[in-house]
């Protein structure tokens, strides 16, 4: 079913089983998991079915420390959220990163990779992936022209990932909620207050209003707030009528941790005849995997680093590109969306490039950031139309990240040159290993995570290790907020697979609580 | 020591170095083969004078050449990659065989 929440009357009141706040990735694989079941399912949506530029000013938010995009533009305010212009990029997280690495302060998660697996095999299917294989010899075995640039070795290996279409979510499940007999999709249902009980141990209900000046309350018996990182710990933070710090905030930690990718063109490798390294290649709209070159957890615990993963350019392409954030520039999305597809795809279009490969290529990396309390999403003073604080970010890196990016390269040239097959420069911005400064050109992957990290503990983490908030008993997040560390992979698969693992824990849930 | 006969010793030295089998081995030892097959010879010269910085105790054609002595052979240099046995030159990531053969080339009269 579905209800523009505008032509109701107002303060109409809408009750359900799952109250589910957000329809990004993570809550239409949830609410897509409680289809054709007899409990209600409440999906509201801030947006409308499409862009609504009104709806996206929402996110406008100022930020400062490490230059980053228009945060307008980064995430999508409308039915299918982000999912609307993701790329598709997809990789599971690796066992040690969810493990304590004693390296790298504030990491460990309370899951291992194992309790994500099942969950992964079945975010698969829903973002349109094939198998769940993430060795690259299934693949190679498949296409003997996947050829390993290096031999089994120490310190690299090869990384696969997988390319959605990309499926977007809106469309591939859209007519699915709306004919639905149990989910009840209500858009332009933008929250504005979270309340509690007296103890503040449980919510009652939550409020949501749009530009008509309605405002409309859902009640519940479980609330999943899925509304994007920078989101949540927003609405988590404004929501302070009953927890003056904001919910769940009681140790200071909400909005801390915010995480991203660093990406950054990084280094050449110089062949000493073409190749078209088609194992590490991709040709948008047609590839379905293609490896990246990773560090081993060896290495990663060897020498104390991050894990960051390097992708190849050919020089045809690398030379015409540009970095992401000196082309998504733009507050409108759209146009932001317009000028990165122009200026990338004429890249690619003009590139000259010979089907027996290129002896030059441009390594670029994805590196995880370091999780980092003073990297952060705060409230504004200004608040948007609809009477909601605005948020701030202040993104802050550290010279770990830029020490490990530099040791993933030296890692990858001595494998290169024990291999006798290509050698490696470090680009200039990397050369001097006393400079912990990232260039202007430095982007990000549009990766936001962290800002309400998982911990058994209440005093390192806002939820548990079901997604439920420390201290509310029906308050769950999903999304990558969750996340403790932000690893190398793009998050949107595990953010499916830990959105469909709080699915299942609610559906255990059903039994007591809910049947 | 007075420029002039600063650069005579200098001359000297040079043309020593590169006269009957000094050649030889001079142009031997300082070839990094793999090096010349992915770049030029004015990048290797440029890395081998800024290694000559790095490592000022490494500077002369002597010490070079003695230092090479050990093997340049492509195993040689794939076992000190495998080994860990680098050194970053202006960003490249060279076996300390390489650094060393790059630095020789750089002493070559151009």
């Amino acid at each position: 079913m579905y209800t523009d929440a505008r032509t109701l009357p107002d303060n109409t009141h809408i009750e359900g089983d799952i109250c589910i706040v957000g329809t990004g990735p993570a809550g239409l694989s949830i609410a897509m998991d409680w289809n054709n079941t007899p409990y209600k399912i409440i999906l509201l949506e801030g947006g409308g079915l499409d862009y609504d530029d009104q709806i996206q000013d929402l996110y406008t938010a100022k930020a400062t420390g490490q230059k980053y995009y228009p945060l307008k533009s980064t995430r999508l305010h409308y039915f299918g959220g982000t999912s609307n212009h993701w790329s598709g990029y997809c990789a599971p997280m690796d066992p040690l990163d969810f493990e304590k690495r004693d390296w790298i302060p504030h990491s460990g998660w309370p899951i291992k990779k194992t309790d994500l697996d099942p969950f992964y095999a079945r975010a698969q299917p829903i973002l349109d992936l094939g198998p769940y294989e993430y060795d690259a010899a299934y693949w190679q075995q498949k296409d003997p022209a996947l050829k390993s640039l290096l031999p089994q070795n120490p310190a690299i290996w090869n990384k696969v990932w997988q390319f959605s279409p990309p499926t977007r979510l809106a469309k591939k499940y859209g007519d699915d909620i709306k004919t639905s007999k149990n989910i009840h999709l209500y858009t332009y249902s933008n929250l504005v207050d979270i309340t509690a009980n007296e103890q503040v141990s449980a919510i009652k209900q939550v409020t949501v209003t749009n530009f008509t000046g309605k405002r409309h309350t859902v009640k519940a018996k479980h609330f999943v707030l899925a509304c994007s990182t920078i989101q949540n710990a927003r609405i988590l933070l404004s929501c302070n009528k009953q927890a003056p710090r904001g919910l769940g905030n009681d140790n200071d930690l909400v909005g801390r941790f915010f995480m991203e990718h660093m990406q950054i063109k990084s280094a050449w490798l110089y062949l000493p005849t073409p190749d078209p390294l088609k194992l590490y290649n991709i040709e948008p709209g047609v590839t379905k995997m293609r490896c990246e070159l990773a560090t081993t957890p060896a290495m990663q615990k060897k020498h104390r680093i991050l894990s960051g993963t390097a992708s190849f350019f050919p020089i045809g392409i690398a030379k015409n590109s540009k970095s992401s954030i000196e082309t998504w520039n733009n507050d409108d999305p759209r146009k932001s969306l317009e000028n990165f597809r122009t200026v990338n795809g004429a890249a690619r279009k003009n590139a000259i490039l010979a089907p027996t490969g290129s002896t030059t290529y441009m390594l670029s990396t994805r590196i995880e950031q370091a999780p980092n309390p003073d990297s952060r999403i705060t409230l504004d003073n200004t608040k948007d139309p609809l009477g909601m604080p605005r948020s701030m970010l202040h993104w802050e890196l550290t010279p770990f990240e830029k020490h490990s990016t530099r040791k993933l390269y030296e890692l990858i040239g001595q494998q290169v040159g024990a291999a006798g097959v290509a050698r490696l420069q470090l680009m200039e911005h990397f050369e001097d290993p006393n400079d912990n400064s990232w260039p202007e050109f430095t982007s990000g992957g549009w990766h936001h995570m962290g800002t309400t990290r998982m911990s058994d503990d209440p005093h390192t983490g806002v939820v548990d290790a079901d997604c439920k908030m420390h201290g509310i008993a029906n308050l769950f997040i999903a999304g990558a907020s969750c996340f403790v560390t932000a690893a190398a992979p793009n998050p949107t698969l595990t953010i499916v697979a830990l959105s469909l693992r709080l699915s299942d824990h609610l559906k255990k849930l059903q039994n007591r609580t809910l049947g | 020591m007075k420029r002039r006969t600063f650069i005579f010793l200098t001359a000297a030295g040079t043309a020593s170095l590169f006269t009957g089998s000094c050649v030889d081995k001079a142009d031997t030892l300082g070839h990094p083969a793999f090096l010349f097959q992915v770049s030029d010879a004015a990048t290797i010269a440029k890395l081998g004078q800024a290694y000559r910085t790095q490592k000022p105790d490494e500077a002369q054609k002597d010490t070079l050449i003695g230092l090479l002595k050990t093997g340049i052979d492509p195993q040689h240099i794939q076992a000190e990659y495998a080994a860990g046995n680098t050194v970053i030159v202006k960003g490249w990531v060279l076996s300390l065989t390489e650094a060393r053969q790059c630095a020789l080339y750089s002493l070559r009269p151009q």
